[in-house]
């Protein structure tokens, strides 16, 4: 998954159920019915590949959002696994003829890209056999087609299930503390970073495919590798719809679930490495993205990657603008949990590395990279929060996977002169951290900027923010929680015991324009 | 034991949780001495902070509170507004 996602939700809905009928709140439900959905996900390894034509048999008696069957085959030499997907808004006549036909448009698209390659004859795939099969559905249909499968005496390796209702449409990602700072060598660029285990090189493909729609390949090559037993990787391409006509304005007919949908995916990494396709249907059952469309093929046993090989992703779209998108590719190196888990829900992203960055504008077309050859990304969002008499808390967000160190700088006061106060080295990948600067006067204003350096140069410079030290004061600071008698609320909101301030908050659903929850403190 | 606040001028924070605040425009209303603002936060910024929504003055013995709705105006329905503690801090 390109998000984390937590079990909470669950705990608060079943939280929810027990505050409404036990303690009998008197709330009222003024706002939308706001139910859960009833959607599961099932993925099914089967024990020995089912031919297609048996699994076509068992999935139409049943409903479903969304199917993506996965099978293998060999051409030129290479071992590529693929993804075919039947979506529920994109009625497919022909399953097997469909299938086919995307993996002749396959091997023709990436022919043209690949020069190296011998350009054997293209199979008939006559015999499509299916290692496994992700559904998503209603629950009652994911039971349903489980026991059909059973019925048939067809054996099954291997499991995994997901509660899609429980799927929030966005989790927090929290901000790491920045490591010690080194405020003795301020000048000095300090030690080359440690090299992450992602792609060096590759080349990015953006066309017409040859079977319809639009394909997006990515070559890459891994110089080395050195993943862990339980380690993930994921290679995440990002299309900005940069001009919002063409697609994902959430409104148009053309664009079922707000995007182009997916219809045929594959790779050539090894079957070992456990692809896996992340169409984003899931995140998406109720919300459309109307900026940022991703595409994700990720390697849930990435340590079956090889290096010195040339791989690729291929993923083909119904339908797709070619005119005005920009885009990014990210490489993201995460864990399995549990480790015995290879969906890509059970997928969770530790740390990110920009390869292409954003916003490139060769689409259509094709770009080839090489990554960390360039200056990095200033760093942005400087924030300064948290003021006492003698310290100030810097927040700020690290745009750079390719920056050797990244220096802090403060002025007294906000005409101040700004003088180099300490320099952090490498922080992995992207992402949100904070720095407490202490040691400070009290009553005193200063300001912070940052910056990125690595061996090609420097960034420029982040925002500046100001903050102010408190002075010393006879009156004190009162706090007030949600759980005392000066905190009101009403309407229908909820409330969770683990987390929060004093281990305790509540929420509600956003309501639109009109107010039909609410809180408030009296002091 | 409560305390109310002695008058002054306070710097007003909010907390924001780490998990069910996903709303970026969280409205917050704050009843000071001599009027009310209101001061929008993205709580997907925050992750379990003390977010400072501005320095106010407050008068002994009067009302004043920090109002937080669900009118955010978002149409995303599955975005969620977290509420939690307040805390007054003198300047």
């Amino acid at each position: 998954m390109l998000v984390n996602t937590k079990n909470k939700l669950i705990i608060a809905l079943i939280t929810l159920l027990s505050v409404l009928s036990i303690v009998g709140l008197k709330s009222v439900h003024a706002g939308p019915a706001r139910q859960s959905l009833d959607i599961k996900s099932v993925k099914i390894d089967f024990d020995t590949p089912i031919d297609l034509d048996v699994f076509i048999e068992l999935q139409k008696n049943h409903k479903f959002k969304q199917q993506i069957l996965e099978g293998e085959f060999t051409y030129d030499g290479t071992p590529i696994h693929d993804f075919y997907i039947i979506n529920e808004s994109n009625k497919i006549q022909d399953i097997k003829s469909e299938y086919i036909k995307s993996r002749k448009g396959l091997i023709t698209d990436t022919n043209k890209n690949n020069p190296s390659s011998k350009n054997g004859e293209i199979p008939t795939f006559d015999n499509i056999t299916l290692t496994n099969v992700t559904l998503i559905g209603e629950g009652k249909s994911v039971e349903a087609i489980k026991k059909d499968i059973s019925n048939k005496n067809i054996k099954v390796k291997n499991l995994n299930e997901k509660d899609l209702g429980e799927i929030k449409p966005k989790d927090k990602v929290a901000p790491k503390k920045v490591p010690t700072p080194d405020e003795s060598q301020m000048e000095s660029v300090t030690s080359a970073a440690v090299v992450p285990s992602i792609p060096m090189s590759g080349t990015s493909y953006f066309y017409t495919s040859s079977a319809g729609g639009r394909y997006v390949q990515q070559n890459m090559t891994w110089p080395s590798v050195s993943f862990g037993a339980d380690q993930t990787y994921e290679h995440d391409v990002f299309l900005y719809n940069y001009d919002r006509k063409t697609y994902l304005n959430g409104a148009s007919i053309a664009y079922p679930g707000c995007f182009p949908t997916t219809t045929y995916a594959a790779t050539s990494w090894p079957s070992e490495s456990k692809p896996y396709l992340d169409t984003r249907f899931s995140d998406s059952l109720s919300f459309c993205e109307i900026d940022e469309l991703s595409y994700t093929i990720g390697a849930a046993q990435a340590n079956a990657i090889k290096a010195n090989t040339n791989y690729y992703t291929y993923i083909r779209t119904a339908i797709g603008n070619d005119t005005a998108d920009k885009f990014k590719v990210q490489a993201q190196i995460g864990h399995r949990t549990p480790s015995g888990c290879y969906t890509t829900w059970c997928s969770f992203g530790d740390a990110s590395y920009n390869l292409v960055p954003a916003w490139s504008t060769v689409v259509p077309g094709t770009l080839s990279w090489q990554y960390g050859q360039s200056i990095p990304n200033a760093p942005s969002n400087v924030s300064i929060t948290d003021p006492t008499a003698n310290s100030l808390r810097v927040n700020f967000t690290d745009n750079a996977s390719n920056e050797t160190n990244i220096y802090v700088e403060r002025k007294t006061g906000t005409g101040g002169t700004w003088v180099s106060l300490a320099s952090f080295g490498t922080l992995t990948g992207t992402g949100n951290w904070y720095w407490i600067n202490s040691s400070l006067a009290s009553n005193t204003t200063y300001c912070y900027r940052l910056k990125a350096t690595n061996s090609s140069g420097s960034s420029p410079y982040s925002n500046e923010a100001c903050g102010t030290t408190t002075g010393s004061s006879t009156r004190s600071e009162v706090i007030t929680d949600d759980k005392s008698s000066y905190f009101t609320k009403g309407g229908s909101y909820w409330w969770e015991a683990s987390i929060g301030y004093n281990s305790h908050m509540f929420w509600t659903y956003v309501n639109g324009s009109s107010v039909s929850s609410w809180g408030e403190n009296f002091n | 034991m409560h305390i109310k606040l002695s008058g002054g001028n306070y710097e007003v924070y909010v907390y924001v949780p780490n998990n069910y605040a996903t709303t970026a425009n969280a409205k917050y209303t704050v009843y000071y001495n001599g009027g009310s603002t209101v001061r929008s936060i993205n709580q997907n910024n925050y992750y379990n902070a003390w977010v400072s929504i501005g320095t106010y003055n407050f008068t002994s013995g009067t009302t004043k509170r920090i109002r937080l709705t669900d009118a955010t105006g978002e149409t995303n329905y599955n975005l969620r507004v977290g509420f939690d503690a307040v805390k007054f801090t003198p300047r």
